[in-house]
Formats: C-alpha cells, sequence, structure tokens
C-alpha cells in the first residue's frame, strides 16, 4: 500500500485496487492525463488493504479490479454495501471481465462505472467528469 | 457435472484471438498488430533471442481452461515503456508484470467476446522465460494465433473444455 500525493493538495482522494502493480500505474498514468483535481491516489494489491484504507481515509472514488487475492473485488463491494459506511463513495470497476453476468452482478452493488481493460483514456476521462458533477 | 458442451478448438477460435490482440496491443500498449502470414512471421522469429511465456489459467460454471502466449523479451521491454510511459527500460518485476497483465487482458477480452453472459474467474497469470533461440514456445499446440505486434512475433494459444469433458 502507498500514498502519492498529487497537487492539487485540495482535491479528492482515489482507491485503487489491483493485485498488480504496473497496472496501478497505467492507471494513475491516465487518471493524470485527465484535468480534474485530485488530491491523493491511494493504492491497494487486494480487497482487505482496499478496505483498511477505506477505513482510514475520506475516499471519493474507488476502481478496483475483480480477479485478486485475499479479497475479490466483488468481495470488497459486498463488505462496502454490508456496512454502508460509504454511501457517497463513487464505484468503479476495472477488469477484463466485460460479460452481462459480471455487470449484473456489478449494477446490484451500485458500481456507477464498469471499464473493460483494455479502456482508452476518454473512458476514465467520462468517469472523473462524473465525479466533479457529482462533487459539485 | 456432465456436460454435452463442445470444447472450443483452438482453430475455431482464432479469429476471436485475433481481434484480443488488436484490441489489447493497439488500445493498451500503442502497438500495432499484425495478423503476419507464415513467412513474416518466421522472419520475425529468427531474429528473436529470448522468449517470454505467459500462462493464464481460467474457471467458469460451464467452462474451463487456460490461454498461454509466447513474445520475445525485448518486445515486452517495449511494451512496458510504451504501457506506462516511461523514458527508461523498466524493472524485471514491472516487466513479469506487465507480460501477466497483457495475458490476462487477452484471456479476458478473448472470454468476453466468445462466450458475452457468462462470467470466468482468472487466476494470476504465471510468467516465465524460455530457452533462448528462435524456436517458438507452444508452437507444437495445435493452431496457435501467429502475429506479428510492432513487427515482432507474438503467438497464442487457447484451451477451452466443458467442465467434466475433459
Amino acid at each position: 500500500m502507498s500514498e502519492v500525493p498529487v497537487p492539487p493538495a485540495q482535491g479528492l482522494t482515489l482507491l485503487i485496487a489491483d493485485d498488480s502493480a504496473v497496472m496501478r500505474a497505467m492507471i494513475k498514468r491516465v487518471i493524470g492525463m485527465v484535468d480534474v483535481p485530485i488530491g491523493a491516489i491511494l493504492e491497494a494489491g487486494d480487497g482487505k488493504q482496499a478496505l483498511a484504507l477505506l477505513e482510514q481515509h475520506d475516499v471519493a472514488v474507488l476502481f478496483t479490479d475483480i480477479n485478486m487475492p485475499e479479497m475479490t473485488g466483488t468481495e470488497l463491494l459486498c463488505e462496502i454495501e454490508r456496512r454502508g459506511c460509504w454511501p457517497h463513495l463513487l464505484r468503479v470497476i476495472i477488469s477484463t471481465d466485460g460479460s452481462s453476468a459480471r455487470r449484473e452482478e456489478a449494477d446490484a452493488l451500485k458500481v456507477r462505472f464498469y471499464l473493460q481493460k483494455p479502456f482508452r483514456p476518454e473512458a476514465m476521462r467520462d468517469v472523473l467528469d462524473a465525479l466533479t458533477s457529482h462533487a459539485d | 457435472m456432465s456436460s454435452t458442451l463442445s470444447p472450443v478448438t483452438p482453430t475455431e477460435c482464432r479469429d476471436e484471438l485475433a481481434a484480443a490482440l488488436v484490441a489489447v496491443g493497439e488500445q493498451s500498449f500503442f502497438g500495432y498488430v499484425n495478423l503476419a502470414a507464415d513467412k513474416e512471421f518466421a522472419a520475425a522469429v529468427a531474429t528473436v533471442h529470448q522468449w517470454m511465456t505467459a500462462q493464464v489459467d481460467f474457471r467458469g460454471t460451464q467452462r474451463s481452461g487456460r490461454l498461454q502466449m509466447a513474445l520475445p523479451a525485448a518486445l515486452a521491454g517495449d511494451m512496458l515503456e510504451a504501457f506506462l510511459g516511461l523514458a527508461e527500460p523498466g524493472t524485471a518485476p514491472e516487466l513479469t508484470d506487465m507480460i501477466g497483465e497483457f495475458a490476462n487482458m487477452l484471456c479476458g477480452h478473448w472470454l468476453t467476446q466468445r462466450f458475452p453472459t457468462t462470467s470466468f474467474a482468472l487466476a494470476r497469470p504465471v510468467v516465465g522465460s524460455d530457452e533462448p533461440g528462435p524456436q517458438v514456445p507452444w508452437v507444437a499446440a495445435a493452431a496457435p494465433l501467429l502475429a506479428l505486434l510492432n513487427e515482432q512475433p507474438v503467438a497464442v494459444w487457447v484451451e477451452c473444455l466443458p467442465e467434466g469433458g475433459a
């Protein structure tokens, strides 16, 4: 787990949960291409780490993979729903699995956006634009 | 559970694998995919000094299987730099991670195209290196997809069987 501050300091906090460090770095890179004020980008290698970070930080957006060790993205989202502590958390799945079964499962877990890998940077811009309007 | 489903043969899914390679290679790695003729592929293979391989096992409710791929180490290095926008070569762990993620994306994309209503669990990719030299790993397997990515050879092969039908 790590925390990488990104100016401006007043921006929003994002959390990326993916067991691939390279994929997390790529997602951060794409986020950096979009003109949205980001305060910090937190990283987790699995769902358990993501849950611990959610407990410690005021996270605005969760980007999560599905297939992860320890706790999958689906299990993470179920736990978030069960606890009910983060009603305003914008939930985004970034996964290679684009099946309708998985998307229906995501809908039931209040996932706002579903990005299938590979995705274009424009898709991330749409997510962060929604975040900006959400924050206003 | 017994099954009446048929195995998916590598031959019948070559076009889908090619579409997955184009999507992943071009969108995530900013590469150019050429579904090469055998002669072009053989010429590219002759220049390879070291192969890298990756394997992703997948399991669904009715089918399970494995995707395997091979690519030159030099191409993997170029892809990592493109993926992360690096100005310098990445580290060995980053390279292994990227190759695994490449295979993971190929597998997930192919599965979604082939079985659009079914979700699958994908195992963590297993990445390795093969003997130096121009012989393509997995080429002995039935009908691998042979293509060029940025003019370097990539081989992809998939095996998909009904659960309990092996």
